[in-house]
């Protein structure tokens, strides 16, 4: 099938996908981790390095009468830390470390979830802003990790914290009344955070911006971005990568093209646990890409634009780690 | 955006939104918790740890271009969480950097230090952007959204993409009231 659709001025774009082929070696951007830009000036992907110190998160206990609905917000955290680690083909592991008094985000070798955070800056002043997720990674090998050792790599994650709002009213049941939001929904998102992923431009993705008032299991955008992030050694599923160029008419390369390939079968590679979309990465700044963590099937390829309703606006790291100032909006969008 | 994105947008977003976790707020309802509102241009940034060395903090100057609602000093300092130093990065996710000459309207609440903080972090920071028209645009990332709730009726949220006079004119008209 191919398709195109463009809007007003000339927006033509050459997009050729040069590979689809299951297990081809991982690239060097995949999918749409935070990334950090190391000394030596290039984006490096922000994760974990789970060989260098155990990966732990620490609970503050302290709790408000602002969370009702009958679950253990406690546990509620730890699911969500389930459905990440427990996607397929994904091999990473987080315990939960003796719990803390800490209050407050630092860079201080504590993986810190906080339920009562009371520093104003953190949330900008409103229960507007329900969680923040804040990380530390390293900019370059040989930096301090608060474990005793020092850092292997730029882009390692150092430090992550999940402060939810105490303002907010927080559901921990199945659903949401009136002004409460739900737990579960919100700490799958963060955790994504901690992991290392950043917003994703599938809609159906649960670090997509928006999202709905209840959405706690993964997609397969997400399962792409955690799975290539800590891959498994003996995957769960086999996946290829569909690489290729987005260029304008003339060769020009593009750099932030949303791309992402969608099925077009009913099959479901992934099982029926995760919730089936398409998936998705960004150009790199020659125009080059890879959709990795793709399973067996048929798919639509398509270049688009990022310009709503997701935009370089919530993909707030990927323009400045490659030294560009945003992406590219300047064409329209395309199907293969 | 796309018709092909639009039909996806309308199945399933609702009106909660990530970026870092945020409950989209109308431009009213920002003018309502801000005690200033300004078209400002960043002059520059120092990020420095705090007391504590846990947390890197950005301080940035701006020049205060155009008041909206309350006054400020002509040069005055927004604080927020995050930044580079020292070979660490700090990052809250979704929250954008601002980069001298950077345009932007600020929704401010003063902080206990005697600076600024932003509003609902990026909801408060309208970037100042001139489209292709020549039209000065502005929008904080936070997008507009359509609810399909249970019972099948569709809501708009309205989003944050208008024009700089249209943002100065609800500003001003929310902050009469």
């Amino acid at each position: 099938m191919k398709r195109a659709a463009t809007h007003g001025r000339l927006i033509s774009i050459a997009l050729s996908i040069c590979a689809i082929a299951l297990g081809l070696s991982l690239p060097a951007f995949p999918y749409l981790p935070m990334y950090t830009r190391s000394t030596s000036g290039s984006a490096q992907a922000d994760h974990w390095d789970l060989n260098a110190f155990p990966l732990t998160y620490s609970v503050n206990p302290s709790l408000g009468s602002n969370f009702t609905g009958g679950g253990d917000p406690i546990q509620i955290v730890g699911a969500s830390f389930n459905t990440w680690t427990s996607a397929p083909n994904t091999a990473v592991a987080i315990s939960r470390a003796p719990d803390t008094t800490v209050h407050s985000a630092a860079f201080d070798g504590v993986n810190l979830i906080c339920f009562i955070c009371q520093d104003k800056s953190s949330f900008g002043g409103t229960t507007d802003t329900l969680a923040v997720t804040i990380t530390t990674t390293s900019d370059a090998a040989g930096q301090d990790t608060k474990h005793g050792t020092g850092s292997t790599a730029a882009g390692q994650i150092l430090d992550a914290d999940i402060e939810f709002n105490p303002g907010v009213q927080w559901s921990t049941g199945l659903t949401v009344t009136g002004n409460q939001q739900h737990l579960q929904t919100v700490a799958a998102h963060e955790i994504g955070h901690f992991f290392g992923l950043d917003h994703s431009a599938v809609v159906r993705a649960v670090m997509f911006p928006f999202a709905p008032d209840v959405s706690t299991t993964l997609s397969y955008d997400d399962v792409a971005g955690i799975s290539l992030l800590y891959p498994k050694g003996m995957p769960d599923v086999a996946t290829g990568s569909i690489a290729g160029t987005v260029t304008l008419q003339g060769g020009a390369a593009v750099f932030g093209a949303h791309v992402f390939a969608d099925s077009i079968s009913t099959n479901l590679p992934f099982g029926s646990n995760i919730r089936k979309s398409a998936i998705g990465t960004m150009s790199r700044p020659d125009g080059t890409y890879n959709i990795d963590g793709v399973p067996a099937d048929s798919y639509t390829v398509t270049a688009e634009p990022l310009d709503d309703p997701v935009t370089d606006s919530d993909i707030s790291g990927y323009a400045s780690a490659f030294g560009k100032g945003s992406v590219q909006i300047n064409f329209g969008t395309h199907w293969h | 955006m796309s018709t092909r994105r639009f039909i996806l947008a309308v199945v399933f977003l609702s009106v909660t939104a990530f970026a870092t976790t945020v409950v989209p707020a109308s431009v009213e309802r920002l003018t309502a918790q801000s005690t200033h509102v300004t078209l400002a241009r960043a002059i520059d940034n120092r990020s420095l740890w705090d007391a504590s060395h846990g947390r890197i903090y950005t301080l940035t100057r701006f020049q205060a271009v155009r008041m909206m609602k309350g006054s400020l000093p002509t040069i005055f300092t927004v604080k927020r969480l995050g930044g580079h130093l020292d070979g660490y990065n700090m990052k809250v996710a979704g929250v954008r950097e601002w980069q001298p000459g950077d345009n932007t309207v600020l929704f401010l609440q003063p902080d206990v230090d005697g600076n600024f903080i932003v509003t609902g972090l990026m909801q408060g920071d309208f970037r100042v952007v001139r489209s292709s028209a020549g039209v000065l645009t502005v929008n904080n990332g936070v997008r507009g959204a359509r609810q399909l709730d249970a019972s099948g009726q569709l809501t708009d949220f309205q989003g944050s993409r208008m024009s700089l006079n249209e943002l100065e004119q609800r500003v001003r008209k929310a902050a009469a009231q």
